[in-house]
């Protein structure tokens, strides 16, 4: 069941000098990707404009400018399409009145599958929901309700699996689950997107990355090139103690810290290249000098601070 | 289709809604049982069952209803963001129009026919060509609201506000007021529709909203398809949320 790649430069998703407004909020702005056979994460922080570029993928939201083809075709007013696309939305609406299998059946059917019973089984199973999928979807857990959605997404076996924070609301078990069924759909030729605002999760799943910050592509390519950039960047955490100081001298003698500044609230800003030697030393030093510590808090481990970085750079 | 429409009318069909809309609908049998119980002769029985029809059959609970439920079959989709579980699917536009308006129709026209035929049967006195007229009429009426409301629940989230603006301020105030609006208004045609198919016999005192009969069903035909186009259109032009 491989797909394949359609579009005059042979990426089976192209994405050329896209952008999307809404009033006079820009929310994706003149990009361009493809995307190939195989996993590809979409990352950026909340607000990054992902969810915009998926439905301008998917065909749901028109381009301002731009265009986006599957498959060699355009998106829009192309509904036989998406007997080859996959898309499941990040929010996590459904209809509460049908069980689990009838929301996987019906996705069949209007898919126009053949052997609906068949399929619905196969992707059933294949996101462990067997045994619960005649309870009502009203009352599924969140993650219940992610991996049924998931479930009739995948239902007509499409070649292109596009995926918006498919990993919200699931616990550990259910991402190892999740994990293995992309990387065995992967295999099989299939081309998968999926969005994330979680490094870590995408870190497991995808080879290559799209990195989006305020609506534009800020890095793409093989994601362990992109980790080692983030991981250049030094770190800033805030520590509370009641004699500061005492601790910024402790402190300045350890060589993972590269600064350290005071603030008006009697805490310190370290900087450091290795967050976790800092952090590690800070309860040692604070007992050798009897240093009161009250507060240990990282500043900046936010995704979006580290896309800022990338982007600075 | 049929899966879109089976979606359409669960999606519709809520308890709370349906019971709303049922009251409403029981409406015009209790008015009429009281006025057949204190109609002094046939003529005043009949100017009391065309003030009836005229006022509240035609001019609250047809639109009402049709705007309760019809406002629904897309709007629902729009709040609970499940539109794009259709839209994405490769089915043409139209087979997802066509089923969300029968949804809308097929819920609707039971209710509001079923209280159509109850009222006008006690209000005539048993008369079986003025229920078979006032049924006709009331059909053409919620096909005509259900094809606009339809289309403006797709259009926009305040789609209520906007038809009971519109089921007040022009099929209300300004059909009475202003005699050429009989020609746009969907209780005009529904009522010339009536009148006609009742000959003139028991409902003729309705006569100064009417249009010909051929122009009620043409405007109304006109309308349904009209906006069925239009939702087509809408489907494919829209960003879906």
């Amino acid at each position: 069941m491989t797909a394949p790649p359609g579009s005059a430069n042979g990426a089976v998703i192209d994405v050329r000098r896209v952008s999307k407004w809404f009033g006079g909020v820009v929310a994706v702005n003149d990009l361009s990707v493809r995307v190939d056979p195989g996993i590809t994460g979409l990352l950026g922080p909340n607000g990054a404009g992902k969810t915009t570029l998926l439905y301008l993928i998917t065909g749901l939201a028109r381009c301002s400018l731009g265009t986006v083809t599957i498959l060699g075709r355009p998106v829009r007013d192309d509904p036989d399409l998406y007997r080859r696309v996959g898309f499941m939305p990040e929010h996590e609406s459904t209809y509460p009145f049908l069980t689990g299998r009838q929301l996987v059946e019906t996705s069949a059917k209007l898919h126009g599958v053949d052997r609906v019973a068949e399929a619905a089984d196969r992707v059933i199973e294949m996101v462990g929901m067997a045994d619960t999928q005649g309870r009502s979807i009203g009352g599924y857990s969140r993650g219940m309700r992610q991996r049924i959605r998931l479930a009739a997404a995948l239902v007509h076996d499409p070649a292109v699996i596009i995926l918006d924070e498919p990993l919200n609301g699931t616990d550990p078990r259910q991402r190892l689950q999740f994990q293995d069924a992309m990387q065995r759909l992967a295999a099989a030729g299939k081309t998968i997107l999926i969005s994330s605002h979680i490094l870590e999760e995408v870190e497991t799943l995808a080879g290559r990355v799209l990195l989006m910050l305020g609506g534009k592509l800020a890095a793409a390519g093989d994601f362990r090139a992109i980790r080692a950039k983030l991981d250049e960047r030094p770190y800033q955490v805030r520590v509370t103690v009641d004699r500061p100081r005492q601790m910024a001298a402790a402190l300045v003698e350890l060589d993972a810290v590269e600064s350290i500044a005071f603030r008006a609230d009697r805490s310190l800003v370290v900087q450091s290249r290795n967050v976790a030697d800092v952090q590690t030393a800070l309860p040692r030093l604070a007992a050798e000098r009897g240093i009161r510590l009250t507060a240990v808090e990282p500043l900046d481990e936010s995704l979006e601070s580290l896309f800022e970085y990338m982007v600075r750079r | 289709m049929a899966a879109v429409l089976r979606l359409s009318l669960r999606q519709i069909a809520g308890f709370r809604r349906l019971l709303v809309v049922g009251l409403l609908a029981l409406l015009p049998i209790v008015v009429a049982l009281l006025l057949r119980d204190n109609a002094a002769g046939t003529e005043d029985r009949q100017a009391s069952l065309v003030a009836l029809i005229d006022s509240l059959l035609a001019g609250a609970v047809l639109p009402i209803a049709a705007m309760a439920l019809a406002t629904r079959t897309f709007g629902n989709d729009l709040e609970d963001r499940t539109l794009s579980f259709i839209a994405l699917t490769p089915i043409a536009r139209w087979r997802i129009a066509l089923p969300k308006l029968a949804a809308s129709l097929l819920i609707a026209a039971p209710l509001v026919l079923g209280s159509g035929i109850v009222t006008a049967w006690i209000g005539s006195g048993g008369d079986p060509r003025t229920t078979a007229a006032v049924c006709a009429g009331l059909l053409t009426g919620v096909a005509a609201y259900a094809a606009l409301f339809t289309w403006a629940g797709l259009v926009t989230v305040r789609a209520l506000p906007f038809a009971i603006i519109y089921a007040v301020l022009w099929e209300g105030v300004a059909s009475s007021q202003i005699s050429g609006v009989r020609y746009l208004s969907i209780r005009s045609y529904a009522l010339s529709v009536m009148h006609a198919a009742d000959g003139g016999a028991g409902l003729g005192g309705i006569a100064n909203r009417l249009v010909d009969l051929p122009v009620a069903l043409a405007a109304a035909g006109v309308l349904v398809i009209g906006f069925l186009l239009l939702t087509i259109h809408r489907l494919k032009r829209m960003d879906v949320p």
